[in-house]
């Protein structure tokens, strides 16, 4: 069962896809329980992406950008970490496993980093298990 | 079938709900929660709340759910595979202490989803619904029952009526075959009538209006300015219509993941601003007075010229639960006052 | 009161207000919305300790779009609220006055919202005991007990949107629940729907919430909304500073600070 999780990454095309890239390019084997989403800009990924996510199956997360100040817009990733900030406390309040979303920033240079989050984050999301806690609530009927 | 008369002891009463409980059948019955009385499946006895005036949500969600799943498809390849409702997964259902508004509030549903066509789904949940209702020995301001033609220990609608009588004796109607069949299965429980009068027993709600004037009035008032007056505070959320236990538009939505998906029947409400929002963007019904209008024009003139019943049982959940205090009686009554030059 | 319908009659004689958005006596003790734009029904006014409602929700509504000159009786929560509504730019091309109260329970009237802003105090809303027991026993629960809580809470959820309909703040007129392609909040009733409405909405609030209550108020089913409300307001008070209601501290999420501090970015 632990075979079956399922890791979807948001990532912004000019930082953490890039670095993706050089992840692949240089070789370096990560794990392929990731399913990379590419986004323009940290700044263009709507918390709701995330909840549709976990509801269509996710059992993991991953946001990844670019650095602060290396934003292709200039400040998009700045938006984005406040939106990540306060969707977490709102997340903390409904009792949503966080532990299951992981944000980082890895740049266009980082492809070590980004197997590195990669294979971390899925390594937890395998020892969490499937997050079968929250997709059963669509079939929990209410009143 | 002609009603008969029973006796039931309290503690017999109790014996009769433990009875289905243990023979397994879903019992769904009013329930403590948040403050708040609810219509919940139970499990045993003790759950049941008897002290309360009315429960906040109705029990039409037995007959017709906040979201009804019609069908359900799923592509492979080329093929569609489709469905159909599963009619006979629908459990016999007891709803144990429904109050008689809650029970002729299902008169008006009766006769929506049996007005053009015979709605299947709905029929079928009728079907195996069993209606043991209380009388009322209680009522709150909210109450206008007996104005709508019902009544505190009205019949119409329950396949079995309870009325507390006092000294752990209660009066038990049994009206319908549904009830019949229940009261068959369980005679040991109940005595023979004692034959007193069950309206000493019951609480006493004034009858202010009739709905036959009450029509006549909402159609002469059609383009009054009165509409507008009233549902100035209105802020055309769903509360009203959601808890009332007549209310029955519904939107047809697609439940969409992937190559599959299901077909719904969901609660709607006219007093959403969305409901009658075409595409072009024109609304027929663009202010909230219309929509207002249309709330009550529906329940007091149309549903009475179309399906022969009024829209409305008096439980006055709609003006309990209004965040804006609309209060359906009081307009009612303000509408009834009004003089034709008033227009 | 008779000061309280002296001004209002004022207002309307001299057409600086041409609807005056107040209360009067509603069901039993309820005080409710009143309407009024004939100097001759000032009478009916009222404006006590009772009268809760946050009349700024009306401002935004499409039936009040076009009328300019408005009164509003206005409590310290929608004073927040139309503080913070006029930060949004919406009120102008409206000529708003508002009738508070002072310590002494005399009525004031007040001219513009930049005067109502400073007119408005710094305190925070008062919590009731009850509601500060809830949050207190809230703050101790883990993650598990918290989920269950919701799960709970959420079963009685029929998303009639009365919370959605009574905030001031939700004057959107076409709402992420009313969005079908793609369909961002789920449509069948089950928990899911309800866990992504209230969650959409507590974002779509971040940092624009006055704290009012209007929303826990309306529900008929008394869900707990305020601890969503003032779990938030807190934790963005803590790392993102003071949630100050004025007509230009932009909204936490409308802005940043480059060095905004966080833990949990790897
Ligand atoms: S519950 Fe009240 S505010 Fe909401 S739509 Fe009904 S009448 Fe209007
Ligand atoms: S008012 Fe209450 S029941 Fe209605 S949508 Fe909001 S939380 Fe749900
Ligand atoms: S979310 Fe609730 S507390 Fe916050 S502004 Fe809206 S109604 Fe008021
Ligand atoms: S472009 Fe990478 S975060 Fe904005």
């Amino acid at each position: 069962m632990e075979n079956n999780i399922k890791v979807v990454a948001f990532v912004c095309n000019w930082c953490t896809y890039a670095g993706a890239d050089l992840t692949g390019t240089s070789r370096i084997k990560y794990s392929s329980d990731v399913k990379i989403v590419r986004f323009p800009c940290t700044g263009r990924i709507d918390f709701m992406l995330l909840m549709k996510a976990f509801a269509e199956g996710a059992d993991g997360i991953i946001v990844s950008g670019c650095h602060p100040n290396d934003c292709h817009y200039t400040s998009g990733n700045f938006h984005a970490r406040r939106r990540w900030i306060v969707f977490k406390s709102v997340l903390e309040t409904f009792g949503i496993d966080t532990r299951r979303i992981q944000f980082s920033w890895v740049s266009a240079a980082e492809g070590a980093k980004w197997a590195e989050i990669v294979n971390t984050t899925v390594e937890r999301i395998k020892e969490l298990g499937p997050y079968t806690e929250y997709r059963e609530l669509a079939g929990v009927e209410a009143p | 079938m002609q009603t008969e008369n029973y006796t039931i002891t309290d503690s017999n009463l109790q014996q009769l709900l433990q009875a289905l409980l243990s023979s397994g059948q879903k019992v769904v019955a009013p329930v403590r929660a948040n403050n708040k009385v609810l219509f919940k499946e139970i499990k045993s006895a003790s759950e049941v709340c008897s002290d309360h005036v009315q429960t906040t949500l109705s029990a039409k969600h037995l007959a017709f759910p906040r979201t009804e799943v019609l069908l359900q498809y799923k592509k492979t390849g080329k093929e569609v595979t489709i469905n159909d409702f599963p009619f006979d997964a629908v459990p016999q259902t007891f709803l144990w202490g429904s109050r008689p508004c809650d029970a002729g509030g299902f008169a008006p549903l009766d006769g929506i989803f049996n007005w053009d066509s015979k709605d299947a789904i709905y029929n079928k949940r009728r079907e195996q619904l069993t209606i043991i209702s209380f009388s009322c020995t209680r009522h709150d301001d909210a109450c206008f029952c007996t104005s709508m033609g019902g009544g505190p220990g009205n019949t119409a609608g329950s396949d079995m009526l309870i009325t507390p009588a006092g000294n752990g004796t209660n009066i038990a109607e049994i009206i319908t075959d549904k009830g019949k069949a229940l009261f068959e299965n369980y005679t040991s429980l109940f005595e023979e009538a004692m034959g007193a009068d069950k309206e000493q027993y019951l609480t006493k709600i004034d009858k202010v209006f009739d709905t036959a004037e009450i029509k006549a009035k909402v159609e002469a008032f059609f383009e009054s300015k009165v509409w507008k007056e009233q549902s100035a505070r209105c802020m055309g959320c769903g509360a009203c219509a959601y808890v009332c236990p007549a209310c029955a538009c519904f939107d047809i939505q697609d439940d969409k993941h992937g190559s599959k998906g299901s077909r719904l029947r969901c609660w709607d409400s006219c007093g959403f601003q969305l409901f009658t929002l075409h595409t072009s963007g024109h609304n027929p019904r663009e202010t909230q007075a219309r929509r207002w209008r249309q709330r009550v024009m529906h329940k007091f003139s149309y549903m009475p010229d179309r399906i022969n019943v009024v829209g409305c049982s008096g439980c006055g959940r709609c003006s309990r639960a209004c965040p804006a205090d609309m209060n359906l009686a009081e307009h009612l009554e303000v509408i009834m006052k009004m003089e034709a030059e008033k227009i | 009161m008779k000061r309280l319908h002296q001004i209002v009659s004022e207002l309307l004689a001299s057409g600086k207000a041409k609807l005056v958005i107040g209360y009067e006596k509603g069901t039993g003790e309820k005080r409710r919305p009143a309407f009024i734009s004939d100097a001759n029904e000032v009478e009916r006014l009222v404006f006590d300790s009772q009268c809760s409602h946050n009349l700024s929700v009306y401002l935004t509504k499409p039936e009040y779009k076009h009328v300019t000159e408005i009164a509003v009786f206005a409590t310290p929560q929608t004073m927040r609220a139309v503080v913070r509504l006029a930060g949004e730019n919406q009120f102008q091309d409206k000529k708003l006055s508002f009738i508070v109260m002072d310590q002494d329970q005399n009525a004031l009237l007040i001219e513009g919202a930049e005067v109502l802003a400073n007119h408005l105090g710094k305190e925070k809303i008062a919590l009731s005991s009850a509601q500060e027991e809830l949050l207190a026993k809230f703050e101790a629960m883990s993650r598990e007990e918290r989920f269950a809580y919701w799960k709970e809470q959420l079963s009685n959820c029929v998303k009639c949107y009365a919370c959605r309909a009574a905030c001031p703040m939700c004057y959107c007129t076409r709402c992420t629940v009313e969005v079908n392609q793609p369909q961002w909040i789920s449509v069948p009733s089950s928990l899911q729907g309800n866990f992504e409405y209230h969650i959409m909405r507590a974002m779509h609030m971040a940092g624009r919430c006055v704290d009012c209550g209007s929303c826990e108020a309306a529900c008929p089913l008394g869900l707990p909304l305020n601890i969503i409300t003032r779990r938030m307001i807190k934790d963005i008070e803590a790392s993102l500073g003071p949630d100050i209601v004025s007509m230009d501290t932009k909204s936490v999420l409308n802005t940043f600070q480059p060095n905004d501090k966080e833990n949990f970015i790897r």
